[in-house]
């Protein structure tokens, strides 16, 4: 295509979105981008600019009679593929070793559905449709989630004109800082996209159901607690005990989700010399700590990691009561 | 006040202000009227709405701004004279002490903002907590831990290191629990970005005892 032709096109898309945006159809536009990975075929690149680093993988997406395969491979490091065959999940890696870290928890939900799972209460999140501009190269509808409170960071996402898929994502923060970043780039779509080759079975380490929450520990040692304060429009989704990488012992934990954004709560009984009171951040995640007394002489360590502001998880932490006893 | 100010303004008040929007905003403060009254202004904002306004006029003090002066350790006279002030944090020297100490006088900035969260549960204070100072923003995955958390203090050192550790294991487990979760492949590619653990027994996921 010539690049004249390119640009009246991109042009008649833009015009397009600009009558869109007139009619205000936010919620369609949603939909239309959870339906996209039962309706569409596509490969790129997902680049993901996590605070001053840049993670990138290669993602394939074929849906066909059989389902929906997706193929994920990160491009740093060593060789990893984690892959979704309909609802099989599994993830390889080179020569089956363990060269990865926690690269044994395949992902629940294929690309599009893990960026917005399900549309965000209106409560919490303003959300109306931006501006109509072109990313990676292609015609995109922005949609914006303002939060409504201090307790979470601003959202943008530009959706596809022609197939809704999201092509670019961004969260900032109240100062209009820019926290992390995700483009899908050189986007191919329809049956030009080929799912990669099933690597070897030696090479696969692990397969695992999808999605699901993790029943309660409940393990001597551990620390009855209550989160006094949550931020309005978080939900509880998943709450047990953890287990591989925990840094110190088996911790209980929380996790709470309002749509876009996620925290967890970890509870561990208190170890000496551990120092807790640094705050931390890598991108949009921070990771705040502190030790909170339990009764009977004990204490407990409570930390909270999440893509919410700092000062919303101090103020969960500050929420956390602890009773010493086992469950 | 120009827009640019507000806006530093503001983001030494999120904690998102680099050293040269930190000292621009403190040197500010005490030449810019309208500046500082916007600072209380500010600050009495996010106390009101969290219901704590000792912690605002906290905010606006010049106790405050010395304390944040005396983080950054600048080789200058304290700009007010405040004998109820604790004494000035003790000088470093380095790239990574100047780090440090950005990171700390941006912590004491936001004391007020961290005491209103404090205060529904801790006692209400009416100078910043040396707790409060205790933390400073540390970036997770930014080269070998023992040079982010240098303090010149052999145990106090080992032990940052090993929070430093800690906060970095339980970055890798919220990712991969948002990964199985529901965020995904997004959370995935974070999580298989991250450097390996400098720790083997984490990056095995065996607990350090």
């Amino acid at each position: 295509m010539s690049g004249f032709l390119r640009s009246v096109v991109v042009l008649l898309g833009m015009l397009a979105m600009q009558w869109v945006f007139a009619d205000g159809q936010v919620l369609d536009w949603l939909q239309r981008m959870r339906e996209a990975e039962r309706q569409v075929s596509y490969a790129g690149r997902l680049s993901w600019m996590d605070g001053e680093d840049l993670a990138v993988a290669r993602i394939v997406h074929v849906f066909g009679a059989d389902g929906v395969h997706e193929v994920v491979e990160p491009q740093r490091g060593d060789w990893v593929q984690l892959r979704r065959d309909g609802d099989r999940l599994s993830t390889f890696r080179q020569s089956g070793g363990d060269a990865v870290a926690g690269a044994d928890a395949p992902f629940a939900y294929p690309f599009v559905q893990s960026l917005i799972r399900g549309v965000p209460s209106m409560d919490i999140y303003d959300v109306s449709l931006a501006s109509a501009e072109r990313v990676a190269d292609r015609p995109a509808v922005c949609i914006a989630f303002a939060p409504r409170d201090d307790h979470r960071y601003a959202r943008r996402i530009w959706l596809d004109a022609a197939t809704a898929l999201p092509l670019r994502g961004e969260t900032t923060a109240a100062n209009g800082r820019h926290l992390d970043v995700f483009e899908l780039s050189e986007l191919r779509l329809g049956d030009q996209v080929k799912l990669p080759e099933s690597p070897p079975a030696e090479a696969r380490v692990s397969a695992t159901a999808p999605g699901g929450t993790e029943a309660p520990g409940g393990q001597d040692g551990q620390l009855d607690w209550e989160a006094t304060w949550i931020p309005p429009g978080f939900r509880l989704t998943l709450r047990g005990a953890d287990q591989p990488g925990a840094p110190v012992v088996r911790p209980d934990v929380a996790m709470y989700d309002d749509g876009l954004a996620s925290f967890s709560i970890y509870v561990e009984p208190a170890v000496q010399g551990v120092e807790t009171g640094m705050e931390s951040r890598r991108g949009a995640t921070v990771v705040v700590d502190q030790l909170v007394e339990a009764g009977e002489g004990k204490q407990g360590i409570v930390t909270v990691v999440g893509e919410i502001p700092p000062l919303t998880a101090r103020r969960i932490l500050n929420g956390m009561r602890l009773r010493s006893g086992n469950r | 006040m120009s827009e640019q100010l507000r806006e530093a303004l503001s983001a030494v008040l999120d904690g998102e202000a680099d050293e040269f929007t930190l000292r621009r905003v403190l040197d500010e403060t005490s030449r810019n009227v309208e500046l500082r009254d916007t600072w209380a202004r500010y600050s009495l904002i996010k106390a009101t709405l969290r219901g704590d306004a000792d912690a605002a006029v906290l905010a606006s003090s010049l106790a405050l701004r010395r304390r944040v002066r005396e983080a950054l350790a600048v080789d200058e006279p304290a700009l007010v004279s405040d004998p109820a002030a604790p004494a000035p944090l003790p000088a470093r020297s380095g790239r990574s002490t100047s780090r440090w100490s950005v990171a700390i006088a941006a912590t004491v900035m936001l004391g007020a903002g961290i005491a209103v969260y404090f205060s529904g549960v801790a006692p209400s204070t009416t100078t910043p907590s040396l707790a409060v100072v205790e933390r400073p923003v540390v970036p997770l995955f930014d080269g070998p831990a023992s040079q982010r958390v240098s303090s010149g203090n052999g145990v106090a050192e080992l032990q940052r290191d090993e929070a430093l550790r800690r906060h970095e294991a339980y970055l890798r487990m919220h990712l991969r629990q948002a990964a199985a979760s529901g965020y995904g492949p997004v959370a995935a590619t974070r999580m298989l970005a991250l450097p390996a653990s400098e720790s083997s027994q984490l990056r095995d996921g065996v607990a350090p005892r």
